[in-house]
């Protein structure tokens, strides 16, 4: 996950990139029950960061993309539960599965993400499995 | 570089669908658990609510009648290929229009609602729905939220007070399925009636005059349990065209009113009975 990079960001790059992950964990309270609010924070983040440096944009761009694949997995479960509440869906085993396998995957991308910000402040390089590389497509790589 | 975010977005999807899948696995609803009622514990449960009824309600076992009702039936399962011995009916003298089915697969069916059937497809429609909600498992599943699991299984241990089985047949007597519940039966309803080649769209008319007859439904359809009558008898309508048949006639208009006829002889007879004498 971890690549050093011949690049060295200064301290107040650092701190920004680090933030862009520290966006979606703030807002994780409310986030949990509306899974747009955490891709909002992250995105109002990734669009003040515009004019940043490569660096701080390439983090903001990572955090992003994953927020976006959290926010779309947490939209279906909400749905889905609204239309098992309010609708005519009945509750099956193939719904809690869903909820615990998005539970699991949201705790997962929590601690990935306080363990980016943490060693992205301290100025380490970290590229996540699959939006590491999506991002380098979007954005190129690294140098 | 898209090589290696391929190659990590199909194992991130095999790893999430992967654990949904296998996660599924696990039996979260405890339809398998304890919290079901066993085959014979539903069959005693059954013969519980059959005992109150005949000991509260005079049956009607006149061949004349009970045959009548049995052609009906074996036309509906013969067609769908369910066992006719599965499901019995039970004519019961009572002037009100309902007819419902218990564990234990049998289907009571009021004198009321023989009387106010127009034709012996009506009729069939009202078993066609209650078969239904008897191959649906509607019922245990029903009685399971309204009364409660221990309740039942205290119940068919043959500890039961009779205060408890009237609670029982008033919770089944009453229109208590909800939405989805009548939605499926009348789905599956449907189908039976157009397999056994009766016009679906009597099974529409006999809800429309239902719905005629009492307003409570229409009006208060907002905390009904029932789909307005309305949008079942658009629903049923709209269902029978998916089912192909070719209507064949029940019975002859004289077979038909002569049942009525002696149903009401029985009615009569039973009030005469009920009758104090002085």
């Amino acid at each position: 996950m971890e690549q050093i990079r011949t690049y060295k960001p200064n301290d107040f790059e650092l701190e920004k990139a680090s933030n862009s992950y520290l966006m979606s964990v703030i807002a994780i309270t409310f986030g949990f029950l509306l899974p747009i609010i955490n891709l909002i924070a992250t995105l109002i983040f990734f669009l003040g960061n515009l004019k940043a440096s490569r660096f701080v944009r390439w983090h903001c761009t990572q955090a992003l993309l994953s927020q976006i694949a959290i926010a779309i997995v947490n939209i279906v479960g909400v749905t889905w539960s609204l239309r098992i509440i309010y609708g005519n869906l009945e509750v099956t085993n193939y719904y809690f599965s869903y909820l615990i396998t998005i539970f699991t995957f949201n705790v997962f991308q929590f601690i990935i993400t306080i363990y980016a910000a943490v060693v992205t402040r301290k100025g380490r390089h970290i590229e996540w499995w699959v939006f590491g590389p999506l991002t380098n497509v979007l954005f190129g790589e690294l140098g | 570089m898209v090589n290696k975010f391929f190659f990590h977005f199909v194992t991130f999807l095999c790893l999430f669908f992967g654990t949904w899948f296998l996660l599924s696995k696990i039996d979260y609803n405890g339809s398998k658990s304890l919290l079901i009622l066993s085959k014979s514990s539903e069959e005693k449960l059954g013969k519980e609510i059959v005992k109150y009824i005949k000991e509260s309600n005079e049956v009607i076992y006149k061949d004349s009648i009970t045959d009548v009702m049995d052609i009906i039936k074996n036309r509906i399962y013969l067609s769908n290929k369910i066992d006719t011995s599965k499901v019995k009916i039970l004519i019961v003298i009572n002037k009100e229009i309902n007819a419902f089915a218990i564990p234990g697969n049998t289907i009571i069916v009021y004198t009321g609602i023989i009387d106010f059937c127009d034709n012996p497809e009506e009729l069939a429609s009202i078993l066609a729905h209650e078969s239904a909600h008897i191959e649906c498992n509607h019922i245990t599943r029903k009685l399971k939220e309204e009364i409660g699991i221990s309740i039942l299984t205290v119940i068919s241990a043959g500890n039961s007070s009779s205060g408890i089985i009237r609670e029982i047949v008033k919770t089944l007597s009453s229109t208590a399925f909800d939405r989805k519940m009548e939605e499926q039966a009348d789905t599956v309803a449907v189908r039976y009636l157009a397999k056994a080649n009766i016009d679906p769209s009597h099974f529409a008319d006999l809800l429309f005059r239902l719905s005629k007859k009492s307003d409570f439904a229409d009006r208060f359809e907002w905390i009904s349990t029932h789909p307005g009558s309305k949008e079942r008898t658009a629903e049923i309508l709209k269902l029978s065209k998916k089912y192909p048949f070719k209507p064949e006639a029940m019975f002859d208009s004289e077979t038909w009113h002569m049942f009525k006829k002696k149903v009401k002889i029985e009615e009569e007879q039973d009030h005469r009975r009920a009758e104090p004498s002085y």
